[in-house]
């Protein structure tokens, strides 16, 4: 089934086709949340908001955009979200060790390779709309007409963010100098 | 060793005299249960279902599969229970077959991820769960945590705030954190009591609670179930 | 480290293949999420959307409800909804308000449930797995006039499940008790009752 004929089932009332949408479009949402947010829990709950919110918002969605694109719109917006949130939260704990109130599962203990792990952790200490960008650009792939219109941010702006995450990543990733 | 669920209610039923003047005792338990009276020996083999509560077809098929259920070595009070809600609810007997044998699934896979010395009704709990969306790891997690007969309340609070809309992982973490705690079974109530409350109040209020709730928790303070705000009515939905 | 250059002429990715290639292999290497969350996901959304408050005007999708719905059941039915029927003859909710308010407390003769309905009722029955889910085992008692209704019963250590029945047709339950959600009949409460050898 295409997704427009499971978005028009879902805004019938059919939640077995919103299920079938999740399903599908979970492992993207997922991938991109994971390097986002750098932990799996908070990816977990990140996705469940965006796709909260595109549930709620089905009734607007117009059909001559890309589904995709307009989910990972939401879901960009729910990863920041996600990121001030918590930032709020380790600012106002930051003398309990225990605030924060949830196993972290961050994501380099899932990659055996080390270049990966160690990409990773690098991509993890970039600045939020750094880090977006490079995901965006180099990791989802986006042109960034794509992009602005998934951020909100224009294009010399975003390149910009893209040329100083690349930089910062290259680095955290050099050997030390002696 | 526990006996069956049945004989739990039938043991119940025939227990200590009421207290209180507020339950007719002499009202007939349904014909279900005195059959299971009748025909059952303590602990010793499994209650006989009333073929009559049930249309010809329906009858034949729980039969079928409560024998099933026996050879699997899997508890078939919980399946009778089961067919007779179906039956109390009034619903057709293909749909009451369907639930059955869905819940012998699930008892089967609650039976692997509990372990075998598990009791029934915490059995009931775990395949109860599963069926609700909860994960086998974590009823295995929550037996990490209890020993076999002490993860009731665990599984229930488990099942009950995923149910809310707590995200899958949260919740396991939430639930195993207090869990793992001496004499935590309140906390676990006041847990689930403050996800309910939150819950009905909006679009991530239950999840907030339950973090602002657990940090509570393992600081050591035993938080009140209030809402996060002063107490006041929940929040309605506008009437379309 | 602040880069002073001006804005580069040449696009980014032109700087270090090496590094966009390690990005993308990183990405693809990126470890599925975990069997059934993402089914887990959209429970939850469905779920969590039940409390949303309606917009007509936005299109808010009203979930028809069948049993072999991936929506999870709070399930609320307050005494004042009218209920509609779907094909398979099974009483589909309208939407609800949460007005039914419950407790239960152990006392020395076993279980005390108590609950306030908003509205009048002829008779409640409490239901579960301790009287065969019948609705005329355990009738429920008026107390008072302002629609409460209690029923106190022996029940052994362990778990129990249990509904409402009002006027004989009507199941309800305790939307703030722990819920057993809708696995084909439609959803339940439960409770543990502390005690015995366990």
């Amino acid at each position: 089934m295409t997704d427009a004929e499971l978005i028009a089932r879902t805004r019938a009332g059919d939640s077995d086709a919103f299920g079938a949408l999740v399903t599908r479009y979970y492992p993207a949402c997922w991938r991109f949340a994971v390097h986002m947010l750098g932990d799996r829990t908070d990816a977990e709950d990140a996705l469940q908001e965006a796709f909260l919110r595109a549930y709620l918002a089905i009734g607007r969605y117009d059909e001559r955009d890309q589904f995709r694109g307009w989910l990972f719109r939401i879901l960009t917006n729910q990863c920041r979200n996600a990121l001030t949130s918590r930032g709020r939260r380790v600012r106002r704990f930051i003398n309990d060790e225990d605030a924060i109130g949830q196993a972290p599962a961050p994501l380099s203990e899932l990659f055996g390779d080390v270049d990966h792990a160690a990409l990773s952790h690098a991509l993890s200490q970039l600045d939020a709309s750094q880090r977006e960008a490079v995901l965006l650009k180099y990791a989802e792939g986006l042109e960034y007409t794509e992009m602005t219109a998934m951020t909100g941010a224009g294009e010399s702006a975003l390149k910009m963010r893209v040329k100083r995450g690349i930089d910062r990543l290259r680095s955290l990733l050099e050997p030390p100098r002696g | 060793m526990p006996a069956p669920a049945v004989l739990w209610l039938v043991a119940g039923l025939l227990g200590a005299p009421m207290a209180s003047a507020v339950h007719d005792t002499t009202t007939a338990a349904p014909d279900a249960v005195r059959d299971a009276v009748r025909d059952s020996v303590p602990g010793q083999q499994p209650p006989v279902f009333d073929a009559s509560r049930f249309d010809s077809l329906t009858a034949v098929g729980l039969r079928v599969l409560l024998d099933s259920a026996t050879a699997e070595g899997i508890p078939t009070g919980p399946l009778i229970n089961r067919a007779l809600e179906g039956a109390a609810r009034r619903v057709p007997g293909a749909r009451i077959l369907q639930v059955v044998r869905a819940h012998a699934v699930a008892l089967v896979q609650a039976r692997e991820a509990l372990g075998p010395g598990t009791p029934v009704m915490e059995l009931d709990a775990g395949a109860t769960a599963l069926r609700a969306g909860v994960d086998s790891r974590s009823l295995v997690a929550i037996r990490g945590t209890r020993a076999a007969g002490a993860a009731m309340i665990p599984i229930v609070v488990l099942t009950d705030i995923v149910q809310r809309g707590i995200p899958a992982v949260t919740a396991r973490d939430a639930v195993t954190t207090i869990a793992r705690q001496p004499a935590s079974d309140d906390l676990l109530k006041g847990l689930q009591l403050t996800v309910a409350r939150n819950a009905v109040r909006g679009p991530g209020m239950a999840a907030d609670a339950l973090a602002r709730y657990l940090r509570g928790t393992v600081n050591g303070v035993l938080p009140s179930s209030a809402p996060a705000t002063t107490d006041r009515k929940p929040i309605r939905p506008p009437v379309p | 480290m602040a880069d002073r250059d001006p804005l580069p002429l040449v696009p980014a990715e032109a700087d270090d293949p090496a590094l966009v290639a390690r990005l993308t292999a990183l990405y693809a290497a990126t470890p599925l999420p975990p069997e059934g969350q993402a089914e887990q996901c959209a429970r939850a959304v469905l779920a969590r959307a039940m409390h949303q408050p309606v917009r007509a005007a936005d299109g808010v999708p009203r979930i028809r409800w069948w049993w072999g719905a991936a929506a999870a059941a709070i399930l609320v039915l307050g005494v004042r909804i009218t209920t509609t029927r779907d094909r398979t003859g099974v009483p589909a909710p309208a939407t609800a308000t949460p007005e039914l308010a419950g407790t239960v407390t152990p006392t020395r003769a076993g279980l005390r449930f108590e609950i306030q309905l908003p509205d009048a009722a002829q008779q409640v029955a409490l239901v579960g797995d301790f009287n065969g889910w019948s609705a005329s085992a355990t009738p429920m008692v008026r107390r008072g006039p302002q629609g409460g209704w209690a029923a106190e019963i022996p029940l052994t250590p362990g778990r129990h499940e249990y509904a409402f029945v009002v006027d004989g047709r009507r199941w309800v339950i305790d939307p703030l008790a722990p819920q057993v959600p809708d696995a084909g009949f439609g959803p339940s409460n439960a409770v543990v009752v502390e005690g015995g050898s366990e």
